[in-house]
Parts: C-alpha cells; structure tokens; sequence
C-alpha cells in the first residue's frame, strides 16, 4: 500500500476512473471497488450495526453505481455521491427491519438512560476505558447522528459534503455533530457518577 | 459566546475545538478557559471524545468482496485469478484422491504395493523414492498406525497438501497485486 493520496489528487483519480467506465472501460469499475469498499462497509456498519447486512447494502449500492454511472456529470464529489446511494440504502434497509418483527431497539430514542439498561450495565462494567466506552456507547446513538459522526470524524468528509450525502441543510448536520457528541459525554458522565456511587 | 450562565455556549465550544473561530474570538475563549474550571473541564471532555470517535475501528472487506460485486455487475474477471482458482479446485480435488487412497489403503481396501520391474525411467525413479520412503514410514513407531499404509499415498497427500498451500499463497498475492494496482487504499 502506498501512502495516501492528497485528496485533491484522489477526487481526480476518482473522476478520471469514471470518465474511463462512461467511455466503456467497464474493467475499470474494479479499481472503484477496491478503493473505496473499506469505507463504505464502515460507514454501513456504524449505521446497520450487522456485517452480513452492512456487506449486503454495500454490494447493492455499488451496484447502482454500476448501473447509474452514466448519470454522474461530476457536479459533486464521487464519494459523496456513493455515500449518498449508500446512505439511503442503508436507511431504507433500517424501516424495512423496523417493519419486521424486532428483538432490539434501533435506538430512535436519544435519551436512553444507563441505568435502565441491565445489558448494557453489564457491557459497561466489562469495558476497561473510555475508548471502549465511546465505542458502545455510540452504537446506542440514533441513527442519523452515528451517520454524522462517522462522516466526519472517520471519513473525513466536510459540514457540505455530509449535508449532500444525508440531503439536509449544513446547520443541521452541525447539530448532529454538537447533538451526537453531547449525548455521548453525558452518557460517560453517567457512567462516571455509577463508578463513583459503587466505590 | 457567552451564556447567561456566564459559560461558554455549545456552538462556540464546538467551533473552538475545531479550530473554526477567527483569532480574536479563539484568543476570547482561551482567556475564558484559563478562569472557568466548568468550560475547561467541558472542553477537554470533548476533546477526549473526539479523539476516540477518529480511532473507532475501521472495517475491512473481506477477501474476494470485489469478486462479489464484479460477478454482481456482470463484470468479468482477470484472466490470471481465473487460473489460480481452477488450478486450487484442480489440487483440491488431488488432496482428496490422495486422502481417499490413504484411506482405501489403511482399510484394506485397495492392496498398495510398489510395483517394482517397471519398464520406464519415470516408473524406476518412482519406485526408488518409493522403497526409499516406505522404509522410512516403517521405521517410524508401530503405534502411529502408518507403517502398513501404502507410500504412494501418502506422498501424494503430502505434496497435494504443499501445492494447494503453495496456490493458496499465491492466490492472495495476485489478489493484492490486482487490488494494488487498482489504487485501493
């Protein structure tokens, strides 16, 4: 693996890679694959929280990139274009689990109380460090802030691309963003006062 | 930037920390942190926070995931992986006539004996190695069962198993190669 491209560099290799399959190099949608699958099964998982379903969505979206890329004219980023076929497919696979009989809240609810949670209690007091805490505590988030955050923080996309890719005003990602973060430092000083009441 | 709690309010930490404020205010709130215990407190808080949320665990694809979308699209693939995957089908299907031989002759079942007297030079250097190793299985302890099995299959279980490891290897190589030149990151 070399070292990562600037992206400047990368958004045109993107785009020359797609000027390659809108001329008929199909053996090229390959190198689009490959580039970007890691990111994608990321940005699936945090939403769709299960593997088989997070592969499954990403298999989908790539394919109606397949099948669409005629229709990219390059007026937004490649990624956020896949991000977006990816995010709905996502989101669209989230209301059909809704509709089907469910063992487990999808957590639509943002004020979820430690307390009241036995499992995650349980979770908590296995978890060694505040790393590990984040990480359960943000699978607990709703839906379109785990979406935010992972745009952000892990895809590094900015405030207009995540705006693009979830189809709502730039100020309402930056209150998903504040909202999301909020949520998880309370939930850690939650789990603070329990430590502290233990001891 | 100011509450009326006299504490900084959640946008401005949030722009703060992002390094999103112009100079004058950014040097307004690092004034206000060095005097307010709550806000600094606050701030590093999130800070933390925002550092674990940058090291979540990425996810990895798994091996042949391309293939997957490429056979979904109806895309055809190289030539060479091709090869390497009917060449690991074809070293299976060896390791699994070696195994039944192996079997075939612990049972019985089949009388396994070199056949000495042979009229080619292939037929006579096989049969070298395989007095060669038939002496050398029957030195082994008589506990491990293997003294009356028959050396032909043995060394083709053997050598089927070092061509398929051998393949497999290679397998992942081409795979990487063909991911490498693909740009994947």
């Amino acid at each position: 693996m070399g070292l990562p491209l600037p992206e400047d560099q990368t958004i045109e290799t993107d785009n020359e890679i797609i000027s390659e399959l809108q001329r008929g190099k199909t053996a090229r949608f390959r190198a689009l694959v490959d580039r970007h699958k890691d990111k994608a099964l990321t940005l699936a998982m945090r939403i769709l929280g299960e593997r088989q379903d997070a592969e499954e969505a990403v298999q989908d979206a790539f394919v109606k990139v397949h099948l669409n890329i005629s229709q990219f004219r390059g007026d937004s980023t490649f990624h956020t274009w896949f991000y977006r076929i990816l995010y709905n497919e996502c989101v669209s696979r989230m209301r059909r689990r809704r509709n089907a009989p469910q063992f487990m809240s999808t957590n639509d609810h943002e004020e979820i109380s430690i307390a009241d949670d036995d499992a995650s209690a349980d979770a908590q007091m296995l978890a060694s460090d505040i790393q590990e805490l984040i990480q359960i505590e943000f699978e607990k988030l709703a839906e379109h802030y785990r979406t935010a955050l992972t745009l952000f923080y892990l895809q590094e996309l900015r405030y207009e691309e995540i705006a693009g890719v979830m189809d709502v005003p730039v100020g309402t990602v930056k209150s998903y963003l504040f909202r999301g973060k909020q949520l998880l430092r309370k939930r850690l000083e939650g789990y603070g006062q329990r430590e502290a009441e233990v001891a | 930037m100011i509450d009326q709690t006299g504490h900084l309010d959640g946008e401005t930490m949030q722009d703060f920390l992002a390094g999103r404020l112009e100079r004058e205010d950014a040097a307004r709130v690092e004034a206000h942190l060095s005097s307010c215990h709550a806000c600094s407190s606050l701030a590093q808080n999130y800070q933390t926070i925002e550092r674990s949320l940058r090291r979540l665990p990425q996810e990895h694809a798994k091996r042949g995931f391309t293939e997957k979308v490429l056979e979904r699209t109806g895309l055809s693939t190289p030539r060479l992986y091709r090869f390497a995957d009917v060449m690991a089908g074809v070293m299976a299907a060896l390791f699994v006539g070696g195994v039944l031989l192996l079997v075939f002759g612990v049972l019985g079942i089949i009388p396994i004996t070199s056949s000495a007297g042979g009229v080619s030079a292939a037929a006579t250097a096989w049969n070298s190695v395989s007095t060669r190793a038939d002496e050398i299985i029957r030195s082994l302890p008589a506990s491990l069962g293997i003294g009356s099995v028959g050396v032909p299959s043995v060394i083709l279980a053997v050598v089927s198993i070092a061509v398929i490891a051998v393949l497999l290897g290679l397998d992942h190589m081409v795979e990487r190669w063909i991911a490498r030149g693909n740009g994947a990151r």
